[in-house]
């Protein structure tokens, strides 16, 4: 899981539209696989995915990803649609609307409109 | 911390539940049932309701954050009748615009003594649109406020007015009403609770879904319930049959030369804690279906420096209009009314079976007596449902029921034929 969101951290950051989708956009965002202990923390700072780290978020501002650890994997790696996954309801994310648009639009920059 | 959020779930589940169309529909109710059936009908409305809430809840434990309608639906039942239910819900959405904006109208017209209402729509969808395009939002506290003040000002022009009407005075059972009359109240009612559940996907928090957001829908229902009662009831003991809207009639009774201010601030502030955010919940929902392919991909269409889903909000109000100069064809009020619970009835029972049905594909058995209770009340949701299209020209009411119906399965084909398409170009890519 780790390399996965490694891998998304690379080509998000090496992204060219990386500073007009990340924007002024700091949170923290947890990820948790249900059927695994544990869960990651991607922290955004500076219009970039900074750091990912072992735990939990205490930040205000925190978007929370939830899904197996499978589903969370072909997430990350673009093999599957979020949208698909969130409507399938096999992905959970618990965050206000502008931050679940914007979690799409990450997702399309990244994956689709290649 | 526990007690502000519940309270916070409470009012957006009131406040989603309660516009300004219900002072409407609780008056049509009064026509249709009096006096002791008033209580009874909303009762039955409210019994229904609760077990609605408990099965939307159950799936809410199940799937936290989902999209109610997309995703519960579409695990439970399946694709078509999930897509379907979309689509009605569509269909429902330009209804209730169309008469949230003719009852404010009504409201404003006799506020000011000239005959607006035709025409607030093409005042109040605009600003919807263009609060939402700013990305716009007020805090969550000022949900709570209206709403209680909302539910303070109703309770007590209700109240106010029964002590000051000498008809109430007199006030007993009436002679039950008919078999027709019964339904058609019942099913009337369901209008007046429609709405509480759009409080699921607003959780700030997973463990939310453990229990508080059940909790507050089924507080919700009942306060609704008493305020209902107590407005109908205090409609159909003081009501002058003077075609002036309830709300200014009770609030006239109320508090005399201030009834009419009253009255205004209560219309818009019923208008205000729902239609902004049920605007902002269909166009997310319209974005996220524009996404998956349910609906045409340039309805997904963003602003990178927003976030804002402008696509989805401009075609969001423009469906709205197209509803509101619906209404402008004829005295439609009515039928809109009704329909409108006919379709919310629909989409309860479909929640419903739904639950049950996702209770026996993974596995966990429900009793007996629990699968029962919920096949009959889905059952009594139709019936009712049936039973509010016969306040009126029942045969319009089908007509307007047949017309929806046919164009939301011919949408539903259309969606299909895009996913199946989608899918092909995703295996080929």
């Amino acid at each position: 899981m780790l390399q996965v969101l490694e891998q998304f951290r690379d080509r998000l950051n090496s992204h060219p539209d990386r500073g007009r989708l990340l924007k002024k956009w700091n949170p923290d965002i947890e990820i948790r696989a249900r059927d695994r202990l544990g869960s990651y923390v991607l922290a955004f700072a500076g219009d970039r995915l900074s750091s990912i780290r072992d735990g939990i978020s205490d930040k205000p501002h925190v978007v929370r990803i939830e899904a197996d650890e499978l589903t969370l994997k072909a997430v990350f790696s673009g093999a599957l649609s979020p949208t698909q996954a969130y409507f399938d309801g096999t992905l959970s994310v618990l965050a206000d609307d502008s931050d679940q648009v914007r979690l799409d639009a990450l997702a399309y920059a990244l994956w689709e409109a290649a | 911390m526990n007690l502000r959020r519940l309270l916070y779930y409470l009012s957006v589940s009131v406040g989603m539940a309660m516009s300004s169309s219900c002072f409407f529909v609780a008056a049509t109710l009064s026509h249709e049932v009096r006096q002791f059936w008033i209580v009874a009908a909303l009762a039955v409305g409210m019994l229904l309701c609760l077990n609605a809430a408990h099965s939307i809840g159950t799936m809410a434990r199940r799937f936290p954050g989902a999209t109610g309608i997309r995703t519960y639906l579409r695990r439970g039942l399946g694709e078509t009748p999930s897509i379907f239910a979309v689509y009605l819900l569509f269909a429902l959405i330009a209804c209730f615009m169309a008469l949230e904006c003719q009852v404010l109208g009504d409201a404003l017209s006799r506020y000011v003594g000239v005959d607006i209402s035709g025409s607030v729509f093409l005042i109040v969808i605009p600003v919807a649109m263009a609060i939402n395009l700013f990305g716009l939002s007020l805090p969550r506290i000022a949900q709570v406020v209206t709403t209680l003040l909302l539910i303070g000002g109703i309770v007590v022009i209700a109240v106010a007015a029964l002590a000051a009407s000498p008809q109430a005075a007199a006030a007993s059972s009436a002679d039950f009403p008919g078999f027709d009359h019964a339904l058609a109240g019942v099913g009337l009612s369901i209008f007046l609770f429609m709405g509480f559940e759009w409080v699921v996907p607003t959780a700030l928090g997973k463990e939310d879904y453990d229990g508080r957001i059940q909790r507050s829908m089924v507080a919700a229902i009942v306060t609704l319930a008493v305020m209902y009662t107590l407005f109908s009831f205090a409609y159909d003991a003081a009501s002058s049959a003077s075609g002036t809207p309830p709300q200014f009639e009770l609030a006239n009774l109320a508090f005399g030369r201030f009834g009419n201010e009253t009255a205004l601030v209560l219309t818009i502030l019923a208008t205000a804690t729902t239609l902004n955010a049920g605007f902002i919940g269909t166009t997310r929902l319209v974005y996220g279906l524009a996404r998956e392919g349910v609906l045409p991909a340039r309805l997904s269409r963003i602003s990178l420096s927003t976030m804002v889903p402008y696509a989805a909000v401009i075609a969001v109000g423009v469906w709205s209009m197209f509803g509101s100069a619906l209404l402008l064809v004829g005295t439609l009020k009515e039928t809109i009314a009704v329909v409108c619970a006919f379709l919310y009835a629909c989409l309860y029972a479909m929640f419903i079976v739904c639950e049950l049905r996702l209770r026996r594909l993974n596995g966990v058995p429900a009793g007996a007596a629990y699968q029962a209770s919920k096949y009959a009340t889905a059952l009594l949701f139709l019936i009712f449902g049936i039973g509010a299209l016969s306040a009126g020209s029942f045969l319009l009411h089908m007509s307007f029921i047949a017309a929806v119906f046919l164009a939301c399965a011919l949408c539903t084909r259309y969606a299909e034929r895009n996913l199946a398409k989608r899918a092909v170009v995703l295996q080929r890519g």
